[in-house]
């Protein structure tokens, strides 16, 4: 579980705590990648372990086990491609919203093209639920603009 | 495990999952601010379609905080796919032998610089001193060019096209149709051509279209049915080497030499080719129109005449004229006079009035000197990809 901290300094490990009140061991290069955990372990210190209310058990094993595989340089298109081949829509969704809160760019850009890939053919409805927004078009503002952009509706199926 | 339960589900209402450890985290709403990061990687079809999902999702192309996103996104989309496709720069232009004098060059830009450039002698009869010749769509396809000449002896003009493949030194005439040898007093203008790929039937293919100068004037001793000849949208196939006559009516008025400065040569993507033409003869506004490939769609870049400010819109949809959406300005900038092309890394190739040419970068602005000069209107530039195909083994 907990890793040893050797003599070399870059092998430091960081405890971090879920809002569920689980414990998880990063690296600490792999937590500077993660601007939010940097913070707190410049104001808290690295030896205690740093209290993370909004990220659960269920997403921060795979945010850690994306840095793990970045500190080591080795991102490839099949790894990211594989990083997401089992998660559903909404799974990602709650890794995106995490990589935000934990203000890590790199997995919070992958993770934005990758729901973006997922919606691009969705309909109206399901991205409305997605984002959780209300829909704020009288129905016949609404009409008039799906109206207008007709073109860009072609070949989608609106009920999915 | 979570366990997921449904709640009311009533005709109207949002299903509500209920996530036992994690409370309702999945219906919970994502802020603009970070929501923008994901529709602007959409593609603009898609965000177009998703402005019904609420009123400032529809207002996301008066954004300007929005825009910038969607346009940085475009252009690093656009700089990976060309580091992807690799290839160099294909530089093509007139250039002085001695005042008012040109001959054609064609060269290979390995860095997108003219001091590293090679340069490819351009095969017989395009070689020739002082003589008018293009590359049909400014493309090469498969490392193929149709190099295209036009001639005018007394008063016939004639045109003259060949598959060439730079790589392996290949060329292959391109054969004239029946259809264009007519009485010489008919005088067969070749208004537009383009070159391209069919990838259905693997095969190489031209398009022209010829109208004939009608004789008008009643003296001339002229048998009647040779009067009037149609114009003819004519089709040459690689594969069964000839040209047919297509059966598609161009509407009248349409003028297209007039709009480009050059040959109307056209562009060429993913199997259709595009003139830019128009019906208004000279009484607009004074609008000038180029037509390129950016980033895998056709855009415009248009300024008004003698201004140095440039709007670049893309065409999102082919055939929905809704679907063109500005997205980039370049300028002012008082030295730029004209764009020629898109480049390697997305930048786009500019004429500036003291006849060199220059790569603007789209997201900075910076100017970069190409490092070389030419005569004024016939730049055509692109991008090649070498290839050791064989032009007649597509022959049937």
């Amino acid at each position: 579980m907990a890793q040893e901290a050797s003599s070399s300094t870059s092998s430091k490990t960081i405890s971090l705590k879920t809002g569920d009140g689980e414990i998880f061991e990063i690296e600490a290069s792999a937590a500077k990648q993660m601007k939010t955990v940097q913070r707190l372990i410049d104001d808290l210190g690295d030896d205690i372990t740093i209290p993370l209310h909004n990220v659960f058990s269920k997403e921060l094993p795979k945010i850690i086990e994306y840095y793990k595989k970045d500190i080591t340089g080795e991102i490839t298109k099949d790894f990211e491609a594989e990083f997401v081949k089992d998660l559903n829509d909404d799974e990602v969704k709650v890794l995106f919203l995490a990589a935000n809160y934990l203000d890590a760019n790199k997995l919070f850009e992958f993770l934005s093209q990758n729901i973006a890939d997922r919606l691009e053919s969705k309909s109206v409805e399901y991205v409305r639920k997605y984002f959780g927004v209300e829909n704020d078009f009288t129905p016949e503002e609404e009409s008039k603009l799906r109206e207008e952009r007709a073109w860009s509706f072609r070949g989608i199926k609106e009920d999915e | 495990m979570e366990k997921c339960v449904p709640m009311a589900a009533g005709k109207n209402e949002d299903l509500k999952y209920e996530v036992s450890n994690n409370n309702n985290r999945i219906n919970v709403h994502i802020p603009d601010d970070i929501a923008f990061s994901i529709l602007s990687k959409l593609p603009i079809k898609s965000l177009k379609r998703f402005g019904c999902v609420r009123k400032s999702w529809s207002l996301l192309f008066e954004n300007p905080y929005f825009m910038n996103m969607l346009r940085n996104h475009f252009l690093y989309n656009n700089n990976r796919h060309c580091s992807d496709y690799g290839g160099d720069t294909f530089l093509f232009l007139y250039e002085p032998l001695r005042p008012h004098y040109y001959r054609a060059s064609f060269y290979l830009l390995s860095n997108d610089k003219f001091e590293d450039r090679i340069k490819l002698d351009l095969p017989p009869p395009f070689d020739g001193e002082d003589i008018a010749m293009y590359i049909l769509s400014s493309v090469s396809v498969n490392g193929i060019f149709c190099l295209g000449k036009d001639t005018r002896r007394g008063i016939v003009n004639s045109f003259q096209a060949a598959l060439w493949n730079p790589a392996t030194a290949e060329v292959m005439g391109i054969p004239p149709s029946p259809d264009e040898s007519v009485p010489p007093y008919r005088d067969p203008f070749f208004i537009f051509h383009g070159f391209g790929y069919d990838n259905v039937r693997d095969d190489y293919k031209l398009i022209r279209y010829i109208t004939f100068f009608q004789v008008v004037d009643e003296e001339e001793d002229v048998p009647y049915e040779d009067r009037s000849y149609d114009p003819l949208l004519q089709i040459y196939s690689l594969r069964s080497n000839t040209w047919r006559i297509l059966d598609v009516n161009i509407p009248d008025g349409y003028d297209i030499s007039m709009i480009d400065f050059e040959k109307p040569v056209g562009v060429y993507m993913d199997g259709v080719c595009h003139w830019w033409g128009t019906t208004d003869f000279g009484n607009g506004e004074g609008y000038l129109v180029r037509l390129v490939v950016l980033n895998e769609s056709i855009a415009l870049i248009s300024n008004r005449f003698k201004a140095t400010t440039f709007h670049i819109s893309i065409l999102v949809e082919l055939g929905v004229k809704e679907s063109w959406i500005k997205l980039f300005i370049v300028g002012p900038i008082p030295s730029l006079d004209w764009p020629i092309a898109v480049g390697k890394k997305g930048g786009i190739c500019f004429r500036q009035t003291n006849d060199e040419l220059v790569w603007i970068d789209l997201s900075t602005q910076i100017i970069d000197e190409i490092g070389v000069k030419g005569e004024r209107y016939c730049y055509q530039m692109g991008i090649y990809k070498e290839s050791l195909l064989c032009i007649g083994g597509i022959n049937d």
